[in-house]
């Protein structure tokens, strides 16, 4: 008999997983949303809200640490970076597919 | 003001090589929060003022379950809603000054009977007026505590119908979370990329474009024709951009959303849900007749006081005493 290693998967809505891989600035954030989710699960109908909010600060925590998230970001907020309308771009798929 | 999505050269990029089917989930989520950016059910707040985050879930920000916790959420505030009594303290409070003026005006008469008996009133009254006042701070104190639950669960009932689900616990399958989809999506992608490379080695060393051109097989749908089935659900769920569509898609701008956005749901069980529906609607028709006839028979109780309270004649008042009758 042979003993195998256990695989270890880490939870994805593991509050301190999430908060180890936020970037520093979005912490406090992420540490508020969580809190008044948690308030809020002290009712059992509440539950469902913390996973989504857990489940929303995981992706989070996934595009907050991809190269040139923050710089998308405040293109995105200035209006100043490249870019097309939603629907421009459903036109163009179109016409291309 | 109405929204319309904008995608960023970063998202542009990601758009590359996405699969039709989540392609058009997402356009679909998109337009969803352009209809209202803030509303809750559809994005959350982040602390960045402005960035809003989003998952795809069941085919929207929240799933089925977690649209039925927000219902339930709502019904268990309203459960506790107290009775709303601001009409009445209108009433009473109206009819406590008047019988503080007939008393007032019955003294400067000499009336002194008068002036006990419209005195007594106002003092019966100054102490329902208090009661009242107590219930209607409570009212709005869990008006004001519960206004949003209740306005979210409101939005979230909407959007259950408007999925075809009917609220109802334990059933939501679980979503599969975004992270997972993410990765599970930059796997395929990875892997894609990986298995035409060869191809685009060969098309760059015979000069041949890339990509290649797309050659329409024989019998197969026009292009044109299958994007165009799935315009309404983008057209529909974005009246600012249907305003100013010039294609085909702007005549059907009247087509309900529900129609236009949502794939039809199978005929087993949807009768059901209706009969379902209709006898619950039914049953608030008749608890909301049976509170309103009891708010009316209170309201005209005190509309009552007030007329007797209002009316002058002088025989009458000496005949009289309905209020302390009626109190």
């Amino acid at each position: 008999m042979v003993a195998q290693p256990v695989e270890h998967h880490e939870d994805p809505l593991d509050p301190q997983r999430i908060l180890r891989e936020l970037p520093g600035r979005e912490r406090a954030n992420f540490l508020a949303a969580y809190r008044e989710a948690l308030d809020g699960a002290q009712d059992p109908a509440g539950w469902g809200n913390l996973r989504r909010v857990l489940r929303l600060w995981s992706g989070m925590a996934i595009a907050a640490n991809r190269p040139g998230f923050y710089e998308a970001q405040e293109a995105a907020l200035t209006g100043t970076g490249g870019g097309m309308l939603l629907e421009d771009y459903i036109q163009m798929r179109r016409t291309q597919a | 003001m109405s929204y319309r999505p904008y995608l960023e050269s970063g998202a542009l990029r990601q758009m590359h090589g996405l699969p039709e089917q989540g392609f058009d989930m997402l356009v679909t989520l998109l337009a969803r929060i352009c209809d209202d950016p803030y509303d809750p059910v559809f994005s959350a707040p982040t602390g960045v003022p402005r960035r809003r985050v989003a998952d795809v879930g069941d085919f929207g920000a929240m799933s089925r379950g977690e649209l039925e916790a927000r219902v339930l959420e709502g019904d268990r505030a309203q459960a506790t809603a107290p009775r709303d009594t601001s009409s009445q303290l209108r009433l009473t409070s109206q009819a406590e000054a008047n019988a503080w003026r007939q008393s007032a005006d019955a003294e400067a008469e000499h009336d002194q009977v008068q002036a006990e008996n419209a005195k007594s009133l106002a003092a019966a009254l100054a102490a329902e007026t208090s009661r009242l006042e107590t219930a209607n701070a409570r009212y709005e104190d869990w008006s004001a505590r519960t206004a949003s639950t209740r306005e979210i669960a409101g939005k979230a009932k909407a959007e259950l119908q408007r999925r075809g689900q009917e609220p109802s616990a334990g059933e939501a399958p679980e979503p599969q979370s975004m992270s997972t989809w993410w990765r599970e999506f930059q796997a395929h992608a990875d892997a894609a990329d990986r298995a035409i490379e060869p191809e685009h080695q060969a098309a760059i060393h015979d000069g041949q474009p890339w990509p290649p051109e797309r050659k329409p097989k024989a019998g197969h749908e026009e292009p044109d024709a299958a994007a165009s089935g799935r315009e309404p659900q983008l057209e529909q769920s974005r009246p600012g951009i249907a305003k100013t569509s010039t294609g085909p898609s702007a005549s059907k701008s009247g087509t309900p959303e529900s129609e236009a956005a949502e794939p039809v749901p199978a005929n087993d069980g949807r009768a059901a849900r209706l009969d379902e529906l209709q006898a619950r609607a039914d049953e608030a028709a008749r608890r909301i007749d049976a509170q309103r006839a009891e708010l009316d028979a209170s309201s005209e109780h005190s509309a009552r006081i007030e007329r007797e309270a209002q009316a002058e004649p002088e025989a009458d008042r000496q005949a009289e005493t309905p209020y302390e009758m009626e109190l």
